[in-house]
C-alpha cells in the first residue's frame, strides 16, 4: 500500500512539471441534453473553458493541487466543484439544473436551439402537455387560445376536421396560405386537398399526428424567427419537437381517456305540421289557392303520417377512448424512447369516428466523443369512418333537404325514395379513408473540432391516404353486388439538410455562433383511381376485387427546393444580441428567370435589466427590447402553374379523322416567389422575479408579387391564368403576460392571458376588379383597401311592410326591389379584429384545474344555408327563424313573404347573397375546464408508480354570441376545381363561412395518466 | 482516420447539383414535347376546327336565336334572359360561348406567332396554308363575337361605337373593346389574307371559296352590297343547286358545300346541341327549344311549300301549342356553314339593291322557290322589281335558314339600313338597336380598361 503511494506521488510530481494533465468533462442538463457555451472558471486562477456544442470541456495547462471548479450558464444554476488534480487527466462530468425562471426556457428556432432570451425575433412556444390534456380531432386544434396572434378556427365537428390556422393574418390568396408545418427539422406534406372536397370535407394532412408524441410545438412569427425558413416562412412557421428520452434509467408512462361528443348546438328544424303549413302560405302567398302541391307528389294524407326528425336521425352521443404508452430509457450511450398509442375518436355524427393507431421511435446514440447519431421514426394509420356531411348530406340533409313529411321507410319496410333521405344513404354508403404515414428521420453530429458541430439530417416522409367507397344497388339502382371505388395517392417526401455550427468566443464579453447550412426537398405525389360494379364491399374488404379493377392515373405532382442558407448570432455581455440570416432558395415551380430568391433578417435585442441602472432593481426583474427585419417568401402553388400544358384531343375524339393537340392553360415563365416584408418590434418585461411577465409587439408585413390565379379576361382565350398580383398588408399588436398569482406550498394560481388584434387589407391588385379571384362560391373576393376575405354582397334594407318583399339598396345607396349583381358591395369580413385566449390554472394540494376561455372579436359569419332555411319554400325545411317573417300588410319583420318564385324577390335565380345573412361573428367560449388529481406521492411510492393523474375533461362548453346560427367557430369545407381555386376557397372562402356546416363538438372526457 | 472519411461524407453532402431543380409535373403534357414539329403544328390548327366545332353545333347559332323572333321563350335556364334580352356579367351560359370562341382565336395566334418566330421548322407552302386557315377561323370567331356581344354594324353612322376586344397575338394583357368599325376592318383584312394564300382546293378544311364566301357575309352584314356582288359572282359558278331541302343531312356532299364543321359518327358528333335543343324524340312531347308561333306560321302558312313538312306542333289547339322542327331528327349530323343557297340569296338582294343585273337576282331567288315547291308556281315573275326581289329574298332567308342563327342578325342588318334612329324598326317588339339585344360580357372581362354593354331595356 505504501509502496503504490510512493509510486503515485512519484508520478504526479514527475508528470506535475510537465503540466500535461487537465480537467475535462460534458456539461449536461438534467434531461442529459448538452449544455452548450457554459462558462467553467476555475476560481482564483486565470483558467477556464467554455463547453461547446455537445457540452464537452477541457482545462489545460493546470498544475496539479486542489481546485473549485465553477459551472455557470444563463438559465441554470450555478455548480461548484472541488477536484484534486493529480498527475493524470481527470473527468469531471457536471449536471445543471435549469433555473426555472421563464425568460431562460430553451426554445427550438430551425436547425437549432436558443434560448428564450437571446431571442431576437417572436417565437410562441406550447410545451406538449398543453396540448395533449384536451381531446381534439387533430394537435393543431389544442394551440388554440395558447399563442398571441395564432388564430387556430377548429373546422367543423367531423371526425379528424382540420383547423384553419392564420398567424398573424393570412398574406396569401392563390397560394397556400397555411403555416409551414416541419417535425423534427422534416416539412412534412400538408396537402388539404388530397381528396378535394369529397362529402363536404377537406382531407386533414394532420390528423395522423399523435399529440402524445409532441414535446413542444414552436411558432416563428416573424422574419426575424423564420427567415432561417424563409422560402416558405410568409404564413409563418410551426416546428414540432417529438419526445426524446430524458432521464437517465427507465421512465414508464401510460394513459387513458374515454369521453363523448355532442354537438355544441342543435338545428332547430320545423316539424311536418308546421313545414306544411309554411308551404301552404307560400303557396296562397303566391296567388294560388286550394292545396300547394308537395314535393315528389306526395298526397296530404301521406304527408300527415309523417314527422321525420330528421336531425335526431343522423345525430346521436358519439363514444371516444384513447389510449398511450411510452417508454423510455436514458443512458450514457443509448437513449430511447418509444410510444405507442390508439385513439377511436367516435363524433357526435351517426358513423363518424377517426381512429389513429400511432407508434414511435426515437433513439439517439453516442458513438464516439465527437460522433452522434440518432433516429426518429414514426408510423401512424389514420382511418376516417366517413359520413356526408355539409351541402352533401347527413345531418346536412337534415337541416336542409329532409323534408319532416318524408319517412325513413315506407310502410311496407323498404326505403322510403321520394325524397331525400339520409338514413338511407348513410346505411347504404361505406366510406372509409385511411391515411397510413410514416415520418423518419436519421441524423449525426459531427464534432471535428472543438466549437464546430456538424449535423446532417436525412428524412423521408411516406404518405399513402386510400379513399375507399361503397355504394348497394339502393343506391346505384343496379341490379347487382354494389359499386366501388377507391381514390389512391402516394406521396413522397425526401427531404435532407446538413448545417455546420461554429461558437465562437472572442473574450469574456463577445461571443458569436455561425450556422450555414444546405437543404434540398424532393416530393412527388401518385394519383390513381379504380372503380368497378359487382363488388360486394369495400375494396378494404374485398382486396381481391382490387386486382382485377382498372386502375386510371391521375396528375400527381412533383416538386423540389434547394436552400442554402447561413445564421450569425452575437451576444454582447449577455445583454446585447444581433442575429443576422441569409437564405437563397429555389423552387422548381419557378422558371430560371426567377427561380431563385434571397430571405434576409436581421433583428436585435437588448436585455435592459442586464445594464448596471436596472440589474438590482427591486421591481424589475427582466427588461428586453427587440425589432427586427427581414423577408420571407411563399411557393405554395401547383406544380404546373408556371407551365403552358397541353392535351392531345378532346375525349379521344379528334377532327376531321385528323388528330389535335391544344394548350390547356395559359404559361406564364415570370411567375415568381410572393415575398413578404416585415418588421417587428416586441418589449417583453418581467416583474417581482418574473412573477409577472408580459410581452408586447408590434409588426408590419407587407407581402407583393401575390400570387393569384386570376380569372382573366376570357378574350385572351382562357378563363384563368396564375399571376404574380397585387400587395396586401398586415399589420397587428400582440400582448401576452403571464402571471403567477399566488405561490404557496398548497395553493397555486397562474394566468396566461393573450390578444392580438391584426388589420389585414388588400393594398392593391393591379387592373384587375373585385371578381378577379373569389373564394369559392363564398360570395368573397378581393376588394382593394378590404382584407382578404371581404363579403361582396347586395345590402339588404328590410322587407317591405306593405308587400313583404325584400328592398335591397343599390349602389347608391337607393331602395330598390330589384337584385342586381352591380349593385355588390363590400360588407363584412372573415377575419377577426382581435383574438385571444384566457388560462387560468389552479394548483390545491394533489389536486389542480385549468379554465380556458379563448375569443374572436370584429369578424363576420356569412350563413350562407340560411336564405333556403328561413325565406323562399322550395325543397326545402326550414329552421324556427323563419317565424320572424311578413304575413300580412303592416307587417315588420326581419325576414320576408314566404313565395315559391325567387321573382318574388326580384331575384335573376333562387341563389341570392345578401346582407341578410351576414351576421356578426364575435364570440366567447369556454373552451376547456380540466380538473385533475394526482395520487400523493406516499401513496405512489407505496404502489411502486411514479404518478398518477385522474382529470375530468369538458371541452366546448359554452359560448357566449350574437351569432344566431348553430356554432360561430367554424370553417367549411373548400371547394373549387384545382389546386388554385381550392387555395383560394381555403383562404378567402372557408373560414366563417357555412353552408349546413356541422357545429363544433362538446365533449365530457375521463383520462388516467400513469407514470413508472 | 475514420473520423475524417464521416466528415468528408457529410461534405459531399453538402455540394448539391441545380440538376436537382429539374422536376416537372407528374401527368402533364408540357409545351416543349406538345410542340415540336409541323405535324404538331398542323394537328394545333386541327385543333381550332375541333374547338370551333364544338360551338357551332347549334350554341352559336342557339343564342342568335334566342335573340330573335324563331324561338318560344325557354323553359329555365340561363337561356332565359337571352331570350328575354336581360343578361347580366353573371351569366355563365353567355359568358362560356364568349370564352369558347377566343379559345380558337388564342391558339391561331399563338401558331401564327410560333411559325413567324420560326421557332418549328415547317415548309413554306404549310406554313402560308397554316397562317391563311387560322385567319379564315380567327375571322369567323370575331365575326360570331361581335355580332353577339355588340350592336351591329350601322348603329352609329361612323361605326365607332364599341365592338369586342380584338385578340391578334397571344398574350395576356387586358385589351379595352375597339370599335365596331375597327374590329370588321380586322375581319376583312384577316379575310383578304386568307383568300390570298388558301389553296383553291383543301378537303374539308378552308379553302379560298370558303373565305371568299365568309366575306360574302360580312360584307352583306355590313349593308355593303357592292363587295357582296363581288364576291358572290366569283363563287358562285363554282357549285350547283342541291336537290336535297335540309342541308344536315348531307352536309359535306352537297354540290352546295363550301365549308362545313365534320362529323363522323354518334360518338364525334357536331351538332350535338342541335339535336339535343331541338330534336323531337317523341312526336307528343316537345323537345327542350319550342319555335315561335311566328316562324310557325310564316313556314307552314303555305302547304306546297315542301318545306313545310319539315315543322311539327304539340299540344294543336291548347292553351300551350308548341312547335318544333324535325330537320335535327338524327343522331349526328355535320354542320353546314357556307354553302351556295345563302350566297344566292345574298347575291339577290345585293343586286336589287344596287339596281343591277336583276334577271340573275331573281333567278337566284327562284332557284331557291323552284326547290321548295317542286315547281315553278310561285316563282317571281321575270319583270319582277327590286323591292320585290329583296323582299322575297329577305323572306326565304327565314324560311331556308331556321335555327342556323341567321334570323336576327338579318333584322339588326335590316334595321341599320332601314331605320338607322330604331325608331320603327322592331325585333320581337324592341328596337333593332336597344341594349338587351347585346350579350353581356362576363364578369371576368372586367378590368379597369374595360367598357360593358348596358343591360337590358328592351321590352
Amino acid at each position: 500500500m505504501e509502496r503504490k503511494l510512493l509510486i503515485l506521488l512519484v508520478l504526479l510530481v514527475g508528470f506535475g512539471s510537465l503540466n500535461a494533465q487537465s480537467i475535462r468533462g460534458t456539461v449536461t442538463d438534467p434531461k442529459q441534453e448538452a449544455v452548450i457555451g457554459a462558462t467553467v472558471k476555475v476560481e482564483g486562477t486565470p483558467f477556464g473553458a467554455v463547453t461547446d456544442a455537445l457540452g464537452n470541456y477541457e482545462i489545460k495547462n493546470l498544475k496539479s493541487g486542489n481546485y473549485k471548479l465553477k459551472f455557470s450558464s444563463v438559465g441554470y444554476t450555478a455548480v461548484v466543484r472541488e477536484v484534486s488534480l493529480g498527475s493524470t487527466t481527470i473527468t469531471l462530468n457536471v449536471v445543471m439544473k435549469e433555473d426555472t425562471r421563464q425568460m431562460d426556457e430553451l426554445v427550438v428556432v430551425g436547425y437549432g436551439v436558443q434560448r428564450k432570451r437571446e431571442i431576437t425575433g417572436s417565437v410562441a412556444k406550447i410545451g406538449g402537455k398543453e396540448l395533449n390534456d384536451l381531446p381534439v380531432p387533430s394537435f393543431e386544434a389544442a394551440m388554440q387560445g395558447k399563442a398571441a396572434g395564432v388564430q387556430v378556427t377548429v373546422g367543423s365537428g367531423l371526425a379528424g376536421a382540420a383547423s384553419i390556422i392564420r398567424i398573424r393574418g393570412i398574406s396569401s390568396i392563390s397560394a397556400s396560405g397555411d403555416p409551414l408545418y416541419v417535425v423534427d427539422g422534416i416539412p412534412i406534406t400538408q396537402d388539404y386537398f388530397m381528396l378535394g372536397n369529397s362529402g363536404g370535407m377537406n382531407n386533414n394532412p394532420l390528423a395522423t399526428i399523435n399529440p402524445d408524441d409532441i414535446e413542444s410545438v414552436e411558432i416563428l412569427k416573424d422574419a426575424a424567427a423564420n427567415a432561417i425558413y424563409g422560402s416558405r416562412g410568409a404564413n409563418g412557421v410551426i416546428l414540432i419537437t417529438t419526445k426524446r428520452a430524458q432521464k437517465p434509467g427507465w421512465k414508464l408512462s401510460a394513459s387513458t381517456r374515454i369521453g363523448v361528443s355532442l354537438p355544441t348546438a342543435r338545428p332547430r328544424m320545423l316539424n311536418s305540421s308546421e313545414w306544411l303549413q309554411l308551404n301552404q302560405e307560400a303557396w296562397e302567398n303566391d296567388g294560388n289557392s286550394g292545396r300547394a302541391p308537395l314535393p315528389g307528389g306526395m298526397t296530404y294524407a301521406n304527408a300527415l303520417l309523417n314527422n321525420t326528425d330528421w336531425v335526431d336521425q343522423t345525430i346521436h352521443t358519439g363514444f371516444k377512448h384513447a389510449y398511450n404508452f411510452s417508454a423510455s430509457k436514458g443512458g450514457e450511450k443509448l437513449s430511447s424512447q418509444i410510444t405507442l398509442s390508439h385513439e377511436d375518436n367516435g363524433t357526435y355524427l351517426k358513423g363518424n369516428s377517426f381512429v389513429r393507431t400511432t407508434g414511435r421511435l426515437n433513439m439517439d446514440y453516442n458513438a464516439t466523443k465527437w460522433l452522434k447519431i440518432g433516429l426518429n421514426s414514426s408510423l401512424s394509420s389514420g382511418v376516417n369512418n366517413r359520413v356526408n356531411a355539409a351541402w352533401s348530406g347527413g345531418l346536412g340533409a337534415a337541416m336542409s333537404t329532409a323534408l319532416p313529411i318524408y319517412p325513413v321507410y315506407n310502410s311496407d319496410g323498404t326505403w322510403f325514395r321520394g325524397g331525400s333521405n339520409p338514413v338511407r344513404d348513410m346505411n347504404n354508403l361505406k366510406w372509409r379513408t385511411q391515411e397510413l404515414r410514416s415520418l423518419n428521420g436519421i441524423y449525426l453530429t459531427i464534432t471535428p473540432i472543438k466549437n464546430l458541430v456538424l449535423r446532417g439530417q436525412a428524412s423521408y416522409d411516406y404518405m399513402n391516404l386510400d379513399d375507399d367507397q361503397w355504394r348497394s344497388p339502393e343506391i346505384t339502382g343496379q341490379a347487382n353486388a354494389g359499386d366501388a371505388y377507391r381514390g389512391m395517392a402516394f406521396n413522397k417526401n425526401f427531404n435532407y439538410y446538413a448545417t455546420a455550427t461554429y461558437l465562437g468566443k472572442l473574450n469574456e464579453d463577445h461571443s458569436f455562433q455561425v450556422m450555414v447550412g444546405n437543404e434540398f426537398q424532393r416530393a412527388n405525389s401518385l394519383r390513381r383511381r379504380t372503380f368497378a360494379s359487382n363488388v360486394p364491399d369495400l375494396y378494404h374488404n374485398e382486396p381481391t376485387f382490387l386486382l382485377t379493377s382498372p386502375v386510371y392515373i391521375d396528375n400527381g405532382t412533383n416538386w423540389a427546393f434547394l436552400s442554402y442558407f447561413g445564421r450569425a448570432n452575437y451576444d454582447y455581455k449577455k445583454k446585447f444580441n444581433l442575429q443576422a440570416v441569409y437564405r437563397i432558395d429555389a423552387s422548381s415551380r419557378f422558371g430560371t428567370n426567377y427561380r431563385w430568391a434571397a430571405f434576409p433578417s436581421l433583428s436585435a435585442g437588448w436585455i435592459l435589466s442586464e445594464e448596471k441602472f436596472l440589474k438590482n432593481n427591486p421591481t424589475i426583474s427582466f427588461l428586453k427590447i427587440r425589432s427586427g427585419w427581414g423577408k420571407s417568401g411563399n411557393a405554395g402553388i401547383p406544380d404546373d402553374a408556371r407551365f403552358a400544358t397541353y392535351s392531345a384531343a378532346s375525349n379521344n375524339i379528334n377532327y376531321n379523322g385528323n388528330g389535335t393537340v391544344f394548350p390547356n392553360k395559359l404559361q406564364n415563365p415570370n411567375l415568381r416567389w410572393e415575398t413578404s416584408d416585415n418588421i417587428d418590434a416586441a418589449v417583453e418585461l418581467g416583474i417581482f422575479k418574473d412573477r409577472l411577465t408580459f410581452e408586447l409587439g408590434y409588426y408590419e408585413r407587407i407581402t407583393k408579387d401575390v400570387l393569384m390565379q386570376l380569372t382573366i379576361p376570357n378574350s385572351i382565350g382562357f378563363g384563368d391564368n396564375w399571376e404574380n398580383v397585387g400587395k396586401i398588408r398586415n399589420r397587428g399588436v400582440e400582448f401576452s403576460f403571464k402571471s403567477r398569482n399566488v405561490m404557496t406550498k398548497d395553493f397555486q394560481w397562474t394566468t396566461n392571458f393573450n390578444v392580438a388584434r391584426n388589420d389585414n387589407k388588400i393594398l392593391s391588385i393591379g387592373v384587375y376588379t373585385e371578381d378577379a379571384v373569389s373564394g369559392g362560391t363564398n360570395d368573397t373576393r378581393v376588394v382593394v383597401n378590404h382584407p382578404v376575405g371581404t363579403n361582396y354582397l347586395i345590402p339588404w334594407s328590410h322587407v317591405d311592410a306593405a308587400t313583404g318583399r325584400p328592398v335591397y339598396l343599390d349602389i347608391n345607396g337607393n331602395q330598390t326591389f330589384v337584385y342586381n349583381n352591380s349593385n355588390r358591395v363590400p360588407a363584412g369580413k372573415i377575419l377577426p379584429d382581435a383574438i385571444g385566449g384566457l388560462t387560468n390554472t389552479f394548483r390545491y394540494k394533489n389536486w389542480d384545474m385549468s379554465v380556458l376561455i379563448i375569443f374572436s372579436i370584429g369578424s363576420n359569419i356569412y350563413e350562407s344555408s340560411q336564405k333556403r332555411q328561413s325565406t323562399l319554400i322550395t325543397d326545402w325545411n326550414m329552421d324556427e327563424r323563419v317565424y320572424d317573417r311578413w304575413r300580412t300588410p303592416g307587417d315588420v319583420a326581419k325576414y320576408p313573404r314566404l313565395t315559391k318564385s325567387y321573382t318574388t324577390y326580384g331575384l335573376p335565380d333562387e341563389w341570392s347573397n345578401t346582407t341578410l345573412w351576414l351576421k356578426d361573428g364575435s364570440y366567447a367560449r369556454l373552451r376547456n375546464v380540466t380538473l385533475g388529481y394526482n395520487l400523493p406521492n406516499a401513496v405512489c411510492k407505496k404502489m411502486n408508480i411514479t404518478s398518477l393523474r385522474i382529470a375530468a375533461i369538458a371541452a366546448n362548453i359554452f359560448t357566449i354570441t350574437k351569432y344566431d346560427g348553430l356554432d360561430p367557430e367554424l370553417g367549411r369545407d373548400a371547394e373549387g376545381g384545382g389546386q388554385g381555386a381550392l387555395n383560394n376557397a381555403r383562404n378567402m372562402g372557408a373560414q366563417n363561412i357555412t353552408y349546413l356546416t356541422p357545429p363544433q363538438e362538446k365533449s365530457y372526457s375521463l383520462q388516467v395518466n400513469i407514470e413508472f | 482516420m475514420k473520423k475524417y472519411i464521416v466528415i468528408l461524407v457529410a461534405l459531399v453532402s453538402l455540394s448539391s447539383c441545380r440538376k436537382w431543380l429539374e422536376v416537372y409535373p407528374e401527368g402533364v403534357q408540357l409545351e416543349e414535347e406538345a410542340i415540336k414539329s409541323q405535324d404538331d403544328m398542323v394537328k394545333l390548327l386541327n385543333s381550332c376546327y375541333d374547338a370551333m366545332a364544338n360551338q357551332y353545333n347549334g350554341q352559336v347559332q342557339l343564342f342568335n336565336e334566342l335573340l330573335g323572333d324563331n324561338l318560344e321563350k325557354p323553359q329555365s335556364g340561363f337561356v332565359v334572359p337571352i331570350y328575354q334580352r336581360t343578361t347580366n356579367f353573371f351569366n355563365s351560359d353567355v359568358g362560356g360561348l364568349y370564352l369558347e370562341l377566343y379559345r380558337p382565336v388564342f391558339r391561331i395566334n399563338f401558331l401564327i406567332k410560333t411559325l413567324q418566330d420560326k421557332r418549328i421548322p415547317v415548309d413554306a407552302a404549310t406554313e402560308s396554308r397554316l397562317i391563311a386557315e387560322g385567319k379564315f377561323l380567327r375571322a369567323m370567331c370575331h365575326f360570331d363575337l361581335v355580332r353577339l356581344w355588340a350592336q351591329p354594324y350601322g348603329a352609329s353612322a361612323d361605326n365607332s361605337h364599341l365592338g369586342i376586344v380584338i385578340r391578334k397575338a397571344p398574350t395576356t394583357d387586358p385589351l379595352p373593346r375597339s370599335s365596331v368599325k375597327e374590329v370588321y376592318d380586322f375581319i376583312i383584312g384577316d379575310l383578304n389574307d386568307a383568300i390570298a394564300n388558301l389553296p383553291d382546293n383543301n378537303g374539308n378544311y378552308a379553302d379560298k371559296d370558303a373565305a371568299r364566301a365568309l366575306l360574302a357575309k360580312v360584307y352583306f352584314q355590313m349593308n355593303k352590297f357592292d363587295k357582296v356582288k363581288e364576291l358572290c359572282d366569283v363563287v358562285i359558278p363554282n357549285y350547283t343547286m342541291d336537290t336535297t331541302l335540309n342541308r344536315f343531312v348531307n352536309a359535306l356532299t352537297s354540290s352546295e358545300n363550301i365549308f362545313s364543321f365534320v362529323s363522323s359518327s354518334t360518338q364525334d358528333n357536331r351538332a350535338s346541341r342541335f339535336i339535343g335543343n331541338f330534336r323531337i324524340v317523341n312526336p307528343s312531347n316537345p323537345p327542350a327549344f319550342r319555335l315561335s308561333k311566328s316562324l310557325y306560321t310564316e313556314a307552314t302558312s303555305d302547304p306546297t311549300d315542301k318545306r313545310a313538312a319539315q315543322y311539327a306542333v304539340f299540344n294543336a289547339g291548347t292553351s300551350t301549342e308548341t312547335y318544333g322542327i324535325t330537320k335535327f331528327n338524327y343522331d349526328w349530323l355535320s354542320v353546314p356553314m357556307l354553302y351556295l343557297t345563302q350566297l344566292k340569296l345574298m347575291r339577290a338582294e345585293a343586286n336589287a339593291k344596287l339596281g343591277v343585273d336583276l334577271p340573275t337576282a331573281i333567278k337566284d331567288v327562284n332557284d331557291v322557290l323552284e326547290r321548295a315547291f317542286g315547281s315553278q308556281v310561285n316563282n317571281l315573275p321575270s319583270g319582277a322589281g327590286a323591292t320585290q326581289i329583296v323582299n322575297e329574298a329577305r323572306k326565304q332567308r327565314r324560311l331556308e335558314f331556321p335555327i342556323e342563327g341567321d334570323r336576327v342578325q338579318d333584322l339588326k342588318r335590316i334595321g341599320a339600313l332601314e331605320d338607322p334612329s330604331g325608331a320603327t324598326f322592331k325585333i320581337r317588339n324592341s328596337p333593332w338597336n336597344c341594349p338587351g339585344l347585346a350579350l353581356q360580357f362576363p364578369v371576368n372581362e372586367r378590368t379597369s380598361v374595360f367598357v360593358f354593354n348596358e343591360e337590358g331595356n328592351c321590352e
